[in-house]
């Protein structure tokens, strides 16, 4: 029982709106295409259109391109940063899994949140130190640079496919939902939008979007909040004492009410939330971003303050919206209040907006979850056409002996290759069940990047064999569990019963990519694993102190 | 070999093994306790969920693992300030002497 009600839990999370059939996909907020949100939403583009004719001016390298040759300030990197992990569906899946559960929502914040100090404790340093443009160019260091690259090339493609599929398929309906646009258009517009910004302004453009998107976002939620605290009295208490009042579980929101209750299922879903954003290959990319370490750790200070700042905001929100929408038959299909929510649950914040701020404060959000949405597929294709363009094209198929010029051209292709991709997935996907994608993303980065980028990293003994073996275990075991899971299994497949009961396989995946890998190196005898052992010294001195990253750097 | 060389020198000099030393334990200290608390929380939710649910105050509704959430938030991203702190001063400090002498 606790399983079923955990997933949807977790789906709701990243994916903008309800893909469950039965949710009703009318206009919400008021008839016809919403004009404030349009208006809004075109003064975006109008002036993301302005900033990426300046970025392409600004973007002559490859190193301009893939990472807006490290010019951007701590900062402002922080703001992108947190841009890029504060989704559309971060406000509307956080906030409805709050109005749904209360505590339980909390706890899901907080697990989502730990990834952050833990990856600047371990990972900063060295990924800062040790990479360039990918974090393939980390394991490729002392490794074999070919057969490494290819797969996490391969393994970073894997990811970025899934949460483009999830992004275009939840652009078009939460458009469809709030704009009154057809599904198609939106995907389109999207896809066509994000080529823009990034085969013409690369990274400077995409970071850009990505501040000016994070701004709003924040912005929108703070004035929500301010909303919130007029309605309350200011009074948090009051807040807390109307939800209890209204919600039909009482007391008992105050408390886990279900999470809890799987002990398994919860500690997979935490492990995969901390360990997959270490292995989220665009959020990676950001570490490179800007001029040196101490701004690359000053931006993930500034990144994890705002994300923080953001997790309590919506932790607010969605208790509010218990007793403000929660208590009001008209947010309700059928003015139901124990049913479904107008628009679908993931509407909770929607709603709100409407009730406390009016169509203005409502055109505003859904404005921001368009721009959202544009800003981190926009990422995404980035982070996608760098392990094509730089791992794949320049140092696997011209083994390094290549220009700029050309790996520009390549980038440049791939990012319009992968727009049609996106938007030809999107458009494939239409109304299809894509939210077991989330999990699978988070699982494939926790159980096939994670493990192997770590190993190299720590572990001396690490040899080419065991990171391609048991990067490629942790894939392929993930993706498997995943396909078995109830959550494609009997959901999506039709099946009477999973062949493995959780929905989350990271606690089992991970370990068993660790655990090839293990296994492989030790058992390593060639004369390569002995010079890659050798080799760890060299890579540590560079990793703790940066030695030779300047050389390096230039081609 | 000449960049192999350079490596070698890096290593020997008396502020990289310091260097190498302060980080770790700063590293493995807070990554410790960042965990710990989680631990703490996930194993009191899990074993004594009524502990949290107690009210902070008399006049406060919000109860004790709510608090104890925000605390995880707010905490860790302080323990991160920490990090960067030392990071961005002392180490940074140590690394560039490290560096600076390192070169032929």
């Amino acid at each position: 029982m606790s399983r079923a009600y955990a997933l949807p839990l977790v789906c709701s999370m990243f994916v903008p709106s309800t893909f469950a059939g039965d949710s009703p996909m009318t206009v919400i907020g008021q008839a016809g295409p919403n004009l404030q949100a349009i208006v809004i939403f075109l003064l975006f583009v109008l002036v993301t259109f302005g900033i990426t004719y300046w970025a392409a001016a600004r973007t002559r390298s490859a190193s301009d391109f893939y990472t807006a040759g490290g010019s951007i300030t701590g900062l402002q990197n922080g703001l992108a940063i947190a841009g890029d992990f504060m989704s559309a569906a971060t406000l509307f899946g956080f906030t409805s899994m709050v109005f749904a559960s209360g505590f339980d929502g909390l706890l899901f914040t907080v697990s989502a949140f730990l990834g952050w100090p833990l990856i600047t404790f371990l990972m900063a340093e060295r990924l800062r130190n040790l990479g360039r443009f990918t974090f393939a160019d980390i394991i490729a260091f002392r490794l074999d640079p070919i057969h490494t690259r290819v797969f996490s090339a391969f393994s970073s493609l894997v990811v970025v496919c899934f949460y483009l599929i999830v992004q275009m398929v939840g652009a078009g309906q939460l458009i469809q939902l709030l704009f009154g646009l057809d599904y198609v258009y939106a995907v389109v517009g999207v896809g066509v939008l994000m080529m823009v910004y990034v085969t013409f302004g690369g990274m400077v453009a995409a970071t850009w979007v990505q501040i000016i998107k994070a701004v709003l976002l924040l912005g929108g939620g703070l004035t929500l909040l301010f909303l919130v605290f007029r309605h309350f009295d200011f009074s948090v208490d009051s807040i807390i004492r109307d939800a209890v009042s209204t919600h039909k579980q009482g007391e008992l929101i105050l408390g886990s009410l279900k999470l809890s209750k799987d002990p398994v299922a919860l500690v997979s879903l935490a492990l995969g939330m901390v360990f997959g954003l270490a292995g989220l290959p665009h959020i990676m990319m950001r570490f490179f971003t800007v001029p040196d370490a101490k701004a690359a750790r000053k931006s993930v200070f500034v990144a994890t303050g705002l994300i923080g700042v953001f997790f309590l905001v919506i932790c607010l929100l969605g208790m509010a919206a218990i007793s403000v929408v929660g208590g009001s038959g008209q947010y309700y299909l059928n003015g139901d209040t124990g049913g479904t929510l107008l628009g679908g649950n993931n509407m909770a914040v929607m709603h709100l907006a409407q009730a406390l701020g009016g169509t203005l404060m409502f055109g505003f959000l859904a404005a921001v979850a368009f721009a959202t949405i544009v800003a981190v597929v926009s990422g995404l294709a980035l982070a996608g056409a760098s392990a094509i363009s730089h791992d794949l094209y320049a140092n696997v198929i011209r083994r390094g002996k290549v220009t700029e010029k050309q790996e520009m051209r390549i980038s440049r292709l791939v990012t319009l290759g992968i727009g049609l991709v996106a938007i030809g997935l999107g458009i494939l996907f239409e109304g299809q069940s894509v939210a077991f994608l989330v999990a699978l993303t988070f699982a494939v980065a926790a159980s096939a990047n994670f493990p192997v980028l770590i190993l190299s990293m720590y572990w001396r003994g690490l040899t080419s064999h065991g990171a391609v073996w048991g990067g490629v275990a942790g894939l392929s075991s993930s993706v498997a569990l995943v396909v078995l899971s109830p959550a494609v299994w009997v959901t999506v497949l039709g099946r009477q019963e999973a062949l493995f009961p959780y929905d989350y396989p990271t606690l089992f995946s991970m370990p068993l990519a660790f655990a090839v890998a293990w296994v492989v190196s030790v058992l390593d005898g060639s004369a390569r694993a002995v010079s890659e052992k050798a080799a760890f010294k060299s890579q540590s001195v560079r990793a703790e102190t940066g030695w030779g990253r300047g050389e390096v750097a230039r081609h | 070999m000449q960049i192999e060389d350079s490596y070698e020198r890096i290593s020997q000099h008396p502020d990289y093994a310091r260097l190498v030393g302060k980080r770790r334990q700063l590293v493995v200290g807070l990554s410790a306790l960042v965990v710990g608390v989680y631990s703490v929380f996930i194993v009191l939710l899990l074993s004594r969920p009524v502990l949290l649910l107690r009210p902070l105050s008399d006049e406060s509704l919000m109860n004790v693992g709510a608090w104890f959430g925000v605390l995880i938030i707010v905490g860790s991203w302080l323990l991160m300030g920490l990090y960067v702190w030392r990071a961005n001063g002392e180490f940074d400090r140590l690394t560039h002497n490290i560096l600076k002498e390192g070169r032929p």
